[in-house]
This record gives C-alpha cells, sequence and structure tokens, in this order.
C-alpha cells in the first residue's frame, strides 16, 4: 500500500466528478466540467454540468449549461439545458435555451431569461 | 457515466462546502470545507481540505486540517497536516510538515481486545475445580499484601 509510487498523486485533473455510490449534502462550486452521478442534496454552481443517469439531485442548480440524463428536483438556472430521454426533472427551470428529448419526465414551471448565473 | 471511472475527484477549481459520505475513492485537488467518510482519500497538491475524514487510507499532498481517523496515513513530502491524527500506521516522506495531535490507536479494535482479555482473565470463577487451576498457575493479586 505505501510503498507503491503509482499511489502518488499525478497531475491535478481539472475536471469534477461526484460518483455513483456517493451521498453529499452542501454545496459544490467548480468552474470546470463536473459530472455528477451520486446523490446531491445541496447546491451545484457548475460551468458544465451532466447530471448521470443514476444520479438523484435535490436542490438548486446554476450552470451555463446542463446536460441531464438523471433525476433533478429543485431549480435549474442555466444558458443551455439539455433533458435526454432518461431525464426526470421537477421544479423550475430557468434558461435560455431547452431540448427536451422524447421520454424525458418534466414536470416543471419554465422562465425564458438571460441566466444570470453560471 | 461510463467514462466515470470508480473515484470521485473534486477538481481544481471545486469548492465543496458539506458533507460526503460512502465514498469509495475519492481525490481532492480543490477546496473542500467537509465531513467526509471514504475508503481512500487522496489530496493532491494543490488540495485542501478542512474537515473530519474517516477512511482506510488517507494520502496527503496538500493541505488538510481537521480530526483524521485513518487505518493507513502517508503525508508525502508536500504535506501540510494540522489538527488531529488518528491512525494505525503512518508514513511520513521527508519534507512533509505535520503541526498536530498524533495519536496510534484509531480503531476501538485495541481497547476492545484489551478489554476482553481483562474479560477472560476475571472469567474463571465459574467451577471451584477451575478456580483452584487459575488460582495455581498465576498467583492471584494479593490486595492484603
Amino acid at each position: 500500500m505505501f510503498g507503491k509510487n503509482s499511489d502518488s498523486p499525478v497531475a491535478p485533473p481539472n475536471h469534477s466528478q461526484i460518483n455513483e455510490d456517493v451521498r453529499i449534502r452542501g454545496t459544490i462550486t467548480v468552474s470546470e466540467p463536473l459530472v455528477v452521478a451520486g446523490q446531491l442534496d445541496g447546491e451545484i454552481n457548475a460551468d458544465t454540468l451532466h447530471i448521470a443517469s443514476t444520479a438523484i439531485i435535490t436542490g438548486e442548480v446554476a450552470a451555463k449549461s446542463v446536460t441531464i440524463d438523471g433525476r433533478v428536483l429543485g431549480s435549474i438556472v442555466a444558458d443551455k439545458v439539455f433533458l435526454s430521454a432518461t431525464a426526470h426533472f421537477e421544479g423550475q427551470l430557468h434558461c435560455k435555451g431547452v431540448a427536451i428529448d422524447n421520454g424525458a419526465y418534466v414536470d416543471a414551471k419554465f422562465t425564458k431569461e438571460p441566466a444570470t448565473n453560471g | 457515466m461510463d467514462k466515470l471511472g470508480s473515484k470521485t475527484v473534486i477538481g481544481a477549481g471545486a469548492t465543496f462546502t458539506g458533507k460526503i459520505a460512502n465514498a469509495r475513492v475519492i481525490e481532492v485537488h480543490g477546496k473542500v470545507n467537509a465531513d467526509l467518510t471514504a475508503e481512500k482519500v487522496t489530496i493532491g497538491e494543490a488540495g485542501h481540505f478542512d474537515g473530519a475524514i474517516r477512511a482506510d487510507l488517507v494520502v496527503v499532498s496538500g493541505h488538510y486540517e481537521g480530526k483524521m481517523q485513518a487505518g493507513s496515513v502517508w503525508a508525502t513530502a508536500t504535506a501540510s497536516i494540522s489538527g488531529k491524527l488518528h491512525y494505525e500506521t503512518l508514513q511520513m516522506d521527508r519534507g512533509a510538515a505535520l503541526n498536530c495531535h498524533i495519536v496510534h490507536n484509531w480503531t476501538a479494535k485495541n481497547a476492545v481486545a484489551a478489554q476482553t482479555d481483562n474479560n477472560d482473565a476475571g472469567l474463571p470463577l465459574a467451577t471451584p475445580s477451575d478456580k483452584a487451576k487459575n488460582g495455581a498457575v498465576p498467583p492471584p493479586p494479593e490486595e492484603g499484601a
């Protein structure tokens, strides 16, 4: 465990990811791409956000561009939002442009406005 | 999902505040203020971690402040740790800065084992024969003497 140099940290990656089995409560602010596959309860401020199919997000999301494959309950403020066929979204959406795939579950209030956030 | 490895990464530009549970492998390169439970934690050279960690293995190359309870701790040359450190095995590279309270015991295992031993020693009041046998081998504690 200790002797292995392969364990030593390499160059820091400039993206962030929250893995599938992780449960998080809190606020995450990222200036780089963020992939969420776990459970997050709280706030996300990101540039490019990918919410994977295994993800469950409860709370507020602010980003430039958001791709949703998983579940989101809460509010999204973004420039561009893409809801894929596996997406499940309930809440409020505040965005410039939105694309919704056939099959996505959406129960939301839409407001079209230039996003101030992200 | 597929491109996602089996680990969680807080990137260099990321700030996180809150609580992280159930993370198997987590790498911190940004600023984190959190309570964390994981199997393996890596704090990168640029990483700042503030808060409690419970993990089997923690590799620290950046800044850590808080209460860490870990099976194995590796403080690399660029590490700086302050707070409290409970560990079972510790490796410290030349240059690592440890400014903390370090305790080698993090598991309650040892304490429990000691307790059990004591109980075992105290047990043989089961039968008189046992008692006699036990009393014959080690001299019983003499309180009067």
